[in-house]
């Protein structure tokens, strides 16, 4: 198992590789998808409620004074002798915040969860960034940790890249308790993209209802590692819990090691069942699957990205 | 089931320390693998249902101890050595009777083997079974008995032991061997004799051995033991009382038989002679004896010095002893066959063949080849230059005229010299004896009273000759009865002086070997007795100068195997190297000009001393060892022998090792269960 420092190199370096032209390039064709509609502060290429000047016609009204003329439509005037108004959709920016899981369980397996839940981030943050929408980054662990503040454009990438280079990971997956502090401290709504093993003793249930309740559209990433789902273990062993520190001794025999893959399973599918029913979208990511695949098949495949 | 290794007390302690100390170690926590984990709540939530079967778990870990515990048991169990109680759990002291005589030599074995080789085979698997404790003596028995290891317990030391054993041509002492055994083994812990051979020995000595129920039930009742049969030659006694004394009681005799044939027919006899007469031609003796109980036609083939002289078809009925001599009545319904052969060589030898066998294609007559070959040697035929130094007597003089093989010199007294002695191969004195010491063997007519080879002490007048040594040569076919003598010197019995004639134990006639050199004297003047006109003159003076020339007529042609024999040299050699059929030379001590030489092979020897060089020819010629037909079952004593227990290799004697293999294969299970998780 990496300590935390070395798990900040290899995920610092481990960006510079992944992200290469080639790859880059491919995201910049990619698009968050949004299923609610919400209002941006600057204008971006997001609908909006608000009706602006957009490009894409959105309805008419009756002029009233002080409109501005150039949105009169004359040929109504012409055929119909009334005054209208034509009215477009305001283009705006959307927040996307990406919540980065990086209690101490995101640093097992080989590679470790951070190293992937990491790309991923670094993925949709360059893919958010360049449809201009406002990209955050929160990192959470038994509370929320470091921030990287709104930004848009692909210029900020790097700054991205740096914050999650000096990301340090630790500490023991609280999600209620760190997504309670999320909610209060982000008032502006938008996609809540939550990059997690959801390896929670309290419960993700709460967490992700959490960011329901408060309009946010959570968006979730189930990071596993395939050693996790089969481990293979054997004999007499002292299982230690890498976030707790609790001690289960216990001998592994092969029906042992079944129950405890269909017991994983079964955790799985349950956290599927939840989302399905509180329509939260979920991504499965084993670490086992390459990266791009992730990012530029099955997003796209699950309607994360257009 | 008794333990000869530690004692069940013993065994106790170390089971129970041993025993102790795996359950303190199966107690004890294992130090465990430690294996970070990122969620212990599923394995909590497996682990709660796992909760339900945990008894079943904790008997499965007890089954683990249970097991470590019975691996134990056996190792601790081997320790101690168990022996079924079946089992002879006490060392016995064994000894290992292998009959090497000649039948041993007869090829009627499983797959071509001889009856030795069987017996070989037997007794590898005896000794190979022995148990722990026993110890073994491998008794080799022939014509001697041979011990060729003490008592000894080392498996490896007695089958090596058993290599170097090989069948001899002579015949088997068995009361002898029983003897030697039953000397051994009295007194010693739970003694066992093991017999290995083919059980051929003559019925009348099996009933002279004293056995108990150790080694059989009385089977019948004990018939009174025959005396044993007078030898016709008297060369073999048979020692009926001292075999009586052969006490096997407080021993127990197994048997292994050995052979399954009594197929042979053989020469049990074979001699031949010159003629007095005309020593250029000789007859022969032969007897023949047809084991089977069916007729059987042989052709005997007679070679001199390797040349075939004579074949005859012999039409031999089933279990029949023929004998071809030259005996006139024979004669008179047989061919003549066997008398006046003639032929240039001195090595005679007679082959029974198959009829139609070749010596390109030769074919087997029976299972035992050894018998079918007999061997003679005649005597030399040499023309004997004689120096009679006499005055004149035509009585001496006429009597070796009869003889054509005597080259006579005449020499007197007063024209005698040592350098006309040492040119002749005896000399006959006639009343003078010269001062200087004679070379050759001579005979002494009337020795002077002083300065002759002899002590005279006085002179006797007109004795009667009471007393003469019939066996002596010079005395055969001699009868000196009421010669008549006017006057005779008397000689003293000195060491070393044999006595041939004598009057009243006053010895008239004497013979004397001193360094390989004959001297025989007569104390009277022919002149003055009525010998010369007797018939027993001339044969008188003929066997002494045959005596002198070592040709004895004494039908010594050929030796007896399994005797010790006595062999003129007839030379002053302290020693003589001994070259026997097989190729092998050894060399024996000659005292008095005699050698002692024990023949154990068939076949002919040849005796160098020095530049003498003579032959010797040894037959098995013993009717016995000839009938080979073996015994299945032995009854010695009255009982029938049965055969050894005890020695069993298929019920491998120390269980300890099953044990251990038994504990390796737990261990296998052990192994298998844990990896299978199983006793996990």
């Amino acid at each position: 198992m990496s300590g935390r420092a070395d798990m900040s190199a290899e995920t610092a370096g481990g960006q510079a590789e992944l992200f290469d032209e080639g790859f880059l390039k491919k995201l910049e064709y990619l698009y968050i998808v949004s299923k609610k509609v919400f209002s941006g502060r600057t204008r971006a290429e997001r609908r909006t409620r608000k009706v602006g000047s957009g490009i894409e016609f959105a309805d008419y009204r009756d002029y009233v004074p002080g409109d501005d003329f150039r949105y009169l439509d004359w040929n109504i005037y012409g055929r119909m002798d009334k005054l209208l108004l034509r009215l477009f959709e305001e283009e705006e920016d959307l927040s996307v915040y990406l919540m980065l899981d990086i209690s101490d369980s995101m640093l097992m397996g080989t590679p470790p969860k951070m190293h992937y839940a990491m790309q991923t981030a670094a993925a949709l943050c360059y893919v958010g960034l360049a449809n201009l929408d406002r990209v955050s980054i929160v990192t959470f662990a038994d509370g929320l940790k470091d921030r990287l503040p709104p930004a848009r454009g692909k210029g900020r990438i790097f700054k991205a890249f740096d914050f999650l280079r000096a990301v340090t990971p630790g500490g023991r997956t609280q999600l209620s308790a760190s997504l309670r502090s999320f909610v209060h401290q982000n008032k502006r709504r938008g996609l809540a993209v939550l990059i997690s093993d959801f390896y929670d003793h309290e419960g993700y249930e709460d967490a992700v209802n959490m960011l329901r309740y408060n309009r946010f559209e959570p968006f979730a990433i189930q990071v596993i590692d395939p050693a996790e789902m089969r481990p293979r273990l054997r004999g007499d062993l002292q299982l230690i819990d890498c976030e707790t520190g609790e001690i289960r001794e216990i001998t592994v025999s092969p029906a042992l090691l079944q129950a405890y893959v269909r017991e994983h399973e079964r955790y799985c599918e349950e956290l599927a069942e939840f989302c399905t029913t509180k329509q939260v979208p979920l991504f499965r990511a084993e670490t086992s699957i390459p990266f791009d695949e992730l990012v530029l098949k099955i997003f796209r495949k699950g309607g994360f990205l257009r | 089931m008794t333990l000869l290794g530690l004692t069940l007390t013993q065994l106790a302690v170390v089971l129970g320390l041993t025993g102790a100390v795996a359950t303190l170690l199966y107690i004890l926590k294992l130090r465990r693998r430690r294996v970070r984990v990122p969620f212990s709540k599923l394995w909590d939530r497996v682990l709660s249902e796992k909760e339900s079967t945990s008894l079943f778990r904790r008997l499965k870990r007890l089954l683990s101890l249970l097991l470590q515990l019975l691996f134990l048991f056996l190792l601790t169990a081997a320790l101690g050595d168990p022996r079924l109680s079946t089992e002879v759990l006490e060392g016995r002291h064994v000894i290992l009777l292998i009959d090497t005589s000649a039948s041993m030599k007869a090829t009627d074995a499983d797959e071509g083997k001889s009856r030795l080789e069987a017996a070989l085979d037997q007794s590898r698997q005896i000794v190979r079974g022995m148990n722990g404790a026993d110890v073994m003596m491998i008794v080799r028995m022939d014509a001697q008995v041979t011990p060729l290891c003490g008592f000894e317990s080392d498996e490896k030391a007695l089958l090596k032991t058993l290599e170097g054993v090989v069948a001899t041509d002579t015949h088997a002492d068995l009361l002898r061997a029983l003897k030697f055994c039953g000397d051994a083994l009295h007194g010693r812990k739970n003694p066992l004799l093991v017999m290995v051979g083919d059980g051929a020995y003559p019925e009348h000595l099996l009933q002279l051995v004293a056995l108990d129920d150790r080694s059989g039930k009385l089977v019948a009742k004990r018939p009174a033991p025959r005396p044993a049969p007078r030898s016709k030659r008297g060369r073999r006694p048979q020692p009926a009382q001292e075999l009586a004394r052969v006490d096997l009681r407080g021993i127990t005799v197994r048997y292994v038989p050995i052979g399954k044939s009594r197929d042979n027919v053989g020469i049990v006899a074979f001699n031949a002679r010159r003629y007095v007469r005309n020593k250029l031609s000789f007859e022969v003796f032969l007897e023949v004896v047809n084991y089977r109980k069916a007729p059987a036609d042989v052709d005997l083939q007679l070679y001199a010095d390797g040349q075939l002289i004579e074949v005859q078809r012999l039409k031999l009925k089933g279990e029949q002893t023929a004998r071809y001599t030259c005996d006139p009545d024979e004669q008179k319904r047989k061919r003549k066959a066997w008398c006046d052969l003639a032929a240039t060589g001195e090595l005679l030898e007679a082959r029974l063949v198959r009829p139609g066998s070749t010596s390109e294609k030769p074919r087997a007559l029976d299972a035992f080849p050894l018998d079918d070959r007999a061997y003679a040697l005649l005597p030399r035929r040499k023309k004997q230059k004689v120096l009679l130094v006499s005055e004149g007597n035509l009585f001496l003089e006429g009597a070796m005229l009869l003889e054509p093989n005597i080259d006579l010199h005449r020499v007197k007294p007063s024209r005698y010299a040592e350098s006309l002695a040492r040119k002749v191969d005896a000399i006959i004195f006639d009343g003078h004896y010269p001062a200087t010491p004679v070379p050759r063997h001579s005979l002494i007519l009337n020795p002077p009273d002083s300065g002759g080879p002899f002590k005279v002490t006085g002179r006797i007048r007109a004795p009667a000759i009471t007393d003469q040594d019939r066996k002596h040569p010079i005395m055969r076919w001699v009868t000196l009865k009421d010669v008549n003598i006017s006057s005779s010197a008397r000689f003293a019995a000195e060491p070393g002086v044999k006595v041939l004639a004598s009057s009243f134990k006053q010895p008239l006639m004497v013979a004397r070997i001193e360094g390989g050199i004959k001297t025989a004297a007569f104390g009277f003047d022919l002149t003055k007795s009525d010998l010369p006109l007797r018939v027993a003159f001339p044969i008188l003076i003929l066997n002494a100068l045959d005596w002198f020339a070592g040709d004895s007529a004494g039908l010594v042609t050929s030796y007896r195997t399994g005797d010790t024999w006595e062999v003129d040299v007839g030379s002053a050699a302290q020693q003589v190297a001994i070259t026997r059929p097989d190729g092998t030379t050894l060399r024996a001590l000659v005292h008095d000009g005699r050698a002692l030489v024990h023949g154990v092979l068939a076949g002919v020897y040849t005796l160098t001393a020095g530049d003498t060089r003579q032959q010797l020819a040894a037959n098995l010629a013993d009717p016995e060892e000839s009938r080979i037909q073996p015994r299945r079952s032995l009854v010695i004593g009255g009982r029938t022998l049965t055969s050894p227990t005890g020695f069993g290799i298929a019920l491998r004697r120390e269980i300890w090792i099953y044990l251990l293999i038994a504990a390796f294969a737990l261990t296998l299970v052990e192994w298998l269960t844990y990896n299978r998780r199983v006793t996990v």
